[in-house]
């Protein structure tokens, strides 16, 4: 039997908050902060901690503007960030298949 | 038990329901992304109902000598009621913190800010215009009435494919009832039965009470929400 190279999937969007978010954005052209609050049901302190993380390994991109004197964060995944999700994907799912081979 | 993160260890239960809830999440997103879009949507649905309630108007003999007049103020109508529409969209979205667009949208605002690009799709656009009433005036001379009654009979296929697929994706019923409308809509002029003129007009009805029932979907999930974060103080303290 011939050994196989083991699977490692991205710890930054492993993490089960993160992966939410990753989540959520993949399926978005961009999201305001209140929106992805709601979607993720994360607290807001939660949220800002896992998206500043997002935001310094260049996953998320991260757009501040004013509106009508009100501060406007909207997020969006930069193509670094869907590469790696499109690649976390594939990597559970070739996972996921490895177990349900080894399972029966 | 291993880290799956390091290994090619069995994902654990933990990280199963972490997976699905991510798969839940995004589903839920696209949803809610979808009915926040619900304008755009209905208008789609209106115009392809519009299309077929010009061609029962120009050939029914409910409007005598009123047709042509009856055609232009849908036609205009429904100009002013999309740009009215879209307005009013934009505004509710610039007012409202709790924002989302798809990536075709994220796409095309990027390319509003390169003026030629918008030239380029707006000539593009035209000449496609163009070229295809062309074509059809050539096409319907030389076709028979049953071929010329196909060939019209692919744009409201189209719509109704496009309709139910999005309701096999989406689940809004919402879309059946814009698929339902557009079959309406043409059903007086392929059966050639006048008599069925109301119904052609009921569909626009039809897909204005659709489009404001997926709008209120998105409203009342933003309304939903704990309450409306705003974050002034790091707005005043940007401003200064």
């Amino acid at each position: 039997m011939s050994e196989t190279q083991p699977i490692a999937l991205d710890p930054l969007i492993h993490e089960a908050a993160r992966l939410v978010i990753v989540s959520v954005l993949e399926e978005c052209g961009a999201a305001s902060f209140n929106f992805v609050l709601g979607t993720t049901r994360l607290t807001r302190g939660n949220l800002s901690a896992h998206m500043a993380k997002l935001v310094s390994a260049g996953y998320v991109a991260e757009n501040k503007q004013i509106v009508d004197r009100k501060l406007l964060t909207e997020y969006s995944l930069t193509p670094i960030g869907r590469k790696a999700f499109s690649k976390y994907r594939a990597e559970w799912t070739q996972l996921t298949a490895g177990s349900n081979g080894r399972s029966t | 038990m291993r880290d799956p993160t390091t290994s090619d260890a069995l994902p654990t239960p933990d990280q199963m329901r972490n997976y699905f809830a991510a798969a839940n999440a995004a589903w839920q997103t696209r949803r809610l992304r979808e009915s926040s879009r619900a304008i755009i949507t209905g208008n789609i649905a209106f115009f392809a109902c519009l299309i077929s309630v010009v061609l029962v108007v120009m050939h029914s003999d409910w409007f005598d000598g009123t047709g042509p007049f009856v055609m232009c103020g849908l036609m205009f109508g429904y100009i002013a009621c999309l740009l009215v529409s879209l307005r009013w969209m934009k505004r509710q979205r610039s007012r409202n913190s709790v924002m989302v667009i798809d990536r075709r949208q994220a796409a095309a605002e990027q390319a509003i800010g390169h003026p030629r690009r918008v030239a380029v799709i707006i000539f593009a656009f035209f000449v496609f215009q163009i070229l295809t009433m062309t074509l059809w005036n050539v096409a319907f001379r030389h076709m028979s009435n049953s071929a010329i009654l196909a060939a019209l009979a692919i744009g409201p296929a189209l719509a109704t494919g496009f309709f139910v697929y999005r309701f096999v994706v989406f689940r809004f019923w919402e879309d059946l009832l814009f698929a339902a409308a557009v079959v309406m809509a043409y059903t007086p002029f392929f059966l050639q039965d006048w008599r069925l003129t109301p119904l052609s007009f009921a569909s626009l009805a039809a897909v204005v009470v659709g489009t404001v029932c997926l709008h209120r979907r998105w409203v009342h999930w933003a309304r939903s929400l704990p309450c409306e974060v705003t974050d002034e103080a790091a707005a005043e303290e940007v401003l200064s």
